[in-house]
């Protein structure tokens, strides 16, 4: 009985590693394959990891070390007396000094991550913008440019439009004008690891690839009102062909007079043929 | 949540969806979330909602306010009429006379009866089904099942326990008593029940999973509507007070941006284009995303709610000489001017009270009742079935009669000189500009009740709110943006509104399509933004407020320069 409280101590720490580990199977992870689809994804997903062994040594080690206290301690002779220390100087340096160093690795390691996708490899002007991302209450409308043009500030005769569906094309870095029509919103791409607040007023650059065709998640991260759970829309990753492929089919459709037989069949074939890639 | 709901409950007692709070604790499942960090959140979400959130409305379908206006008698009728049709949204009724509406549910003949495995309690049977393939395939164990023919024809509450796709064997627990409706038949039936397994015989007509659509229609209604649009469709949900423009009313019938004739009712096309697309500039968002199954029955639950409202509103309307509306505004009247009177400390006689008055309609209605109310609904329903049947037909969609003009300089002048003429009085409402800030948006307008003016300047819809002229400016299309979207708008008006049909009678297919191209072209030229067209040469638009361009100087500007440099 006298152990008691060291066993309890412990069988938490044991219940928390055990859920962690068990975690990934019972779908508490990453949404999908848990795979990040895009590059900086990756890369993110590796500081990830990086942090969560680090943590998980430690955690492990320091819950060991509190058990072995607790578990000693307990069957003390209860009118044995405590010591008193003054405390030990190497130790104290020890205990700084790592924690100081894993602090400063994972500093300079995930800036370089973050210099490398942010600032390094692509700056905002040096890629195409592919689309104008407008959030508003509850809902995300995109404006394309037309095929071979690119995107305009302000709107343009001939620009394409569509709702709760961004397509973009795949193995290429792309980036989107984010703006909001009404209040804050959050671009959300779980899948592909990206994450940006769209303010009124402001239109934010957002760039990201994705590395495999799919049909990925965006959410709105940011609660924007009563409808926020309605801004349910997707991110089509194509080939460069479809997707291409699809802007003069949606030109066609857009331009629909009531008499030109555009053949939105055609398209949806096209559709179900990128979504069901993995 | 409410998906996994729908498959193992069975239809009739579906009540308990309705139950589920839907503004406060609803989780929505796009996250893998387990069991356990569900409930935690729902804890979570109980406590808030105890703490904060006004408890959920009833779900509940209510009476117009013209139906609660009726003599008591007339409006216990109308009610019994839509409750015996329709039901209650926790009891839906699949009313044969709308064969315009899809319920759902799969036609079958009983081919074979297996006698030694039947009893009193249950009957297996082979049975064929019709061509609803897809239907079998997601039959659903506790589906209702309603006899067309046969012997257990009128009973209610069968259920299907067991189905095997293959064999196409199914097992029916005879539930079910003799329904109400049909008095001297059933009676009959309902001695003779006790051995009801032998008496189904080959050749029986049955369906399966009667009003399965529907009832998976209001789950989806419930979700993801309600809350706006109201349970009966009137746009009053407890969200709708937040909404500018307020949330559409269904119970007219009536949908703005429609493919259709003036005169038509919407198509399931059009409502799965809104669906799909939202309709921006208002509170509408886009469902693009959801099931397709999901969006076919929200749509037919759409369609029916509306059917329903219609129905409700043109009985009323027929009913009209039984309403207590006048005696009771008159009552009020004298109630006033009597207090009035007593504050003065005048003497004064209390207005007379409207219980005989009252009593006296009731006793008219009573005779009504016995001799045409049930002609007013027979004919209501055939009205409204013919009418919602003939929106699917191809004739009753706009089709242009012509292709699109092409979009040129000389096209978008062409349509500008129309809009500032006095054939379409575009301007008055719209603006000279195309501003939306036309002189009509400012003036006084009767109310279509005959009840004097609209207490605010400015346009109004059939539902009685403010409605300002679009400002085409902003180029944001409610109805779509495509030429043939515009195109229908110009053709038929906007149902509901005080937008125009102009198709057929004042303007050609070539004018439509000319104002079609300058209304498009109004949002690049007003912003000042160049069109990236290089031939483009459209002209500001006057400045003035009041532009009084007349047909005789159309002629004269378009002839006299054809193409004016972009200014
Ligand atoms: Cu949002």
């Amino acid at each position: 009985m006298a152990r008691f409280w060291s066993i309890y101590f412990m069988s938490w720490a044991a219940l928390a590693v055990a859920l962690c580990l068990a975690a990934p199977s019972l779908g508490w992870w990453f949404p999908d394959t848990g795979e990040a689809m895009s590059s900086i994804g990756r890369r993110i997903d590796g500081l990830f990891y990086i942090i969560l062994w680090i943590t998980s040594i430690v955690f492990v080690g320091t819950q060991i070390a509190l058990g072995y206290v607790l578990w000693k301690g307990a069957v003390k002779p209860a009118h044995e007396k405590a010591t008193y220390s003054h405390g030990n100087h190497t130790l104290e340096v020890i205990w700084t000094v790592i924690p100081g160093i894993v602090l400063l690795f994972i500093a300079i390691y995930q800036m370089d991550v973050w210099a490398a996708f942010r600032m390094r490899n692509y700056a905002p002007g040096e890629i195409e913008a592919i689309a104008e991302v407008t959030a508003r209450q509850f809902e995300w409308r995109i404006r394309y440019p037309a095929p071979g043009k690119p995107l305009m500030p302000m709107p343009q005769p001939d620009d394409v439009y569509t709702v709760n569906d961004l397509r973009i094309p795949v193995g290429r870095p792309v980036s989107i004008s984010l703006r909001s029509g009404d209040v804050q919103h959050s671009f959300f791409v779980p899948v592909l690891r990206i994450k940006q607040d769209a303010l009124p007023g402001t239109v934010i650059p957002v760039w990201f690839d994705a590395l495999q065709p799919g049909s990925y998640d965006l959410v709105c991260a940011e609660l924007c009102g009563w409808g926020h759970y309605k801004m349910k829309a997707r991110v089509l990753a194509t080939s460069e062909e479809l997707f291409q492929k699809w802007k003069q089919e949606a030109v066609l459709l857009q331009a629909d007079d009531g008499l030109q037989s555009a053949s939105p069949a055609e398209s949806t074939a096209a559709d179900q043929a990128q979504t069901s890639t993995p | 949540m409410p998906d996994s709901l729908l498959k193992s409950m069975p239809f009739a007692s579906l009540a308990k969806t309705a139950d589920q709070p839907v503004g406060c604790g609803t989780l929505q499942d796009s996250w893998h979330l387990a069991g356990l960090l569900r409930s935690l959140a729902c804890g979570a979400m109980l406590l808030l909602a105890a703490a904060g959130c006004s408890p959920n409305p009833a779900v509940e379908f209510t009476p117009r306010t013209s139906t609660t206006l009726l003599a008591p008698n007339a409006r216990q009728a109308v009610e019994h009429t839509l409750l015996t049709h329709f039901g209650t949204p926790d009891n839906l009724v699949v009313w044969d006379r709308l064969n315009v509406i899809d319920f759902g549910g799969a036609k079958a003949t009983v081919e074979s009866l297996d006698a030694k495995a039947s009893s009193s309690a249950k009957a297996v049977m082979v049975v064929t089904f019709g061509n609803q393939s897809d239907v079998v395939k997601n039959l659903r164990v506790g589906a209702p099942v309603r006899w067309i023919s046969g012997a257990r024809e009128g009973f209610q509450g069968d259920r299907v326990t067991a189905f095997d796709a293959a064999t196409r064997q199914v097992s029916i627990a005879l539930e079910g008593k003799a329904g109400s409706a049909p008095a001297e038949e059933s009676q009959e039936e309902s001695s003779s029940s006790s051995k009801p397994a032998g008496e189904i015989a080959a050749g029986d007509a049955l369906v399966i999973d009667d009003g399965g659509l529907l009832a998976q229609g209001r789950v989806v209604y419930q979700r993801n509507c309600m809350h706006c649009h109201g349970s009966t469709g009137d746009g009053k949900g407890p969200t709708a007070k937040y909404m500018q423009p307020p949330p559409r009313d269904y119970r007219d019938g009536i949908f703005k941006f429609t493919s259709t004739q003036a005169s038509e009712r919407v198509t399931r096309d059009d409502l799965m284009r809104i669906l799909d697309d939202g309709i921006p500039g208002t509170y509408m968002p886009s469902f693009l995303l959801m099931d397709p199954t999901e969006k076919k029955a929200v749509i037919e639950y759409v369609r029916w709610l509306s059917i329903r409202g219609e129905m409700e509103k043109r009985i009323t309307d027929d009913l009209g000489d039984f309403s207590t509306k006048d005696l009771k505004a008159e009552y009020a009247q004298g109630e006033a001017a009597y207090q009035a009177a007593l504050n003065k400390g005048e003497k004064a006689e209390p207005p007379a009270p409207i219980t005989p008055a009252v009593d006296a309609l009731q006793k008219d209605f009573a005779e009504f009742f016995e001799t045409d109310y049930q002609g007013v609904v027979e004919d209501t329903a055939d009205f409204l079935v013919s009418a919602w049947e003939r929106a699917e037909t191809p004739e009753s969609v706009i089709t242009p009669a012509k292709a699109r003009v092409p979009d040129d300089a000389a096209s978008r002048e062409r349509g500008r000189l129309l809009y500032l003429s006095d054939k379409t009085k575009c301007y008055t409402c719209h603006g000279a500009q195309g501003r939306g800030d036309g002189p009509a948006n400012f003036e006084y307008w009767k109310m279509p009740s005959g009840d004097g003016n609209y207490p605010r300047p400015g346009l109004h819809d059939l539902w009685g709110n403010l409605l300002p002229a679009r400002d085409l400016t902003r180029g944001i299309y409610r109805g779509g943006r495509r030429p043939v979207d515009l195109y229908r708008r110009l053709y038929a008006g906007i149902k509901g509104t005080p937008m125009p049909a102009f198709g057929g009678v004042t303007l050609t297919d070539d004018e439509i399509w000319d104002l079609v191209n300058f209304v498009l072209s109004v949002e690049f030229t007003a912003n000042g933004t160049s069109l990236s067209d290089a031939e483009s040469s459209i002209k500001k638009l006057p400045a003035t407020d009041k532009a009084q361009v007349q047909e005789t100087k159309i002629e004269k500007t378009s002839s006299a320069d054809p193409a004016t440099p972009a200014s």
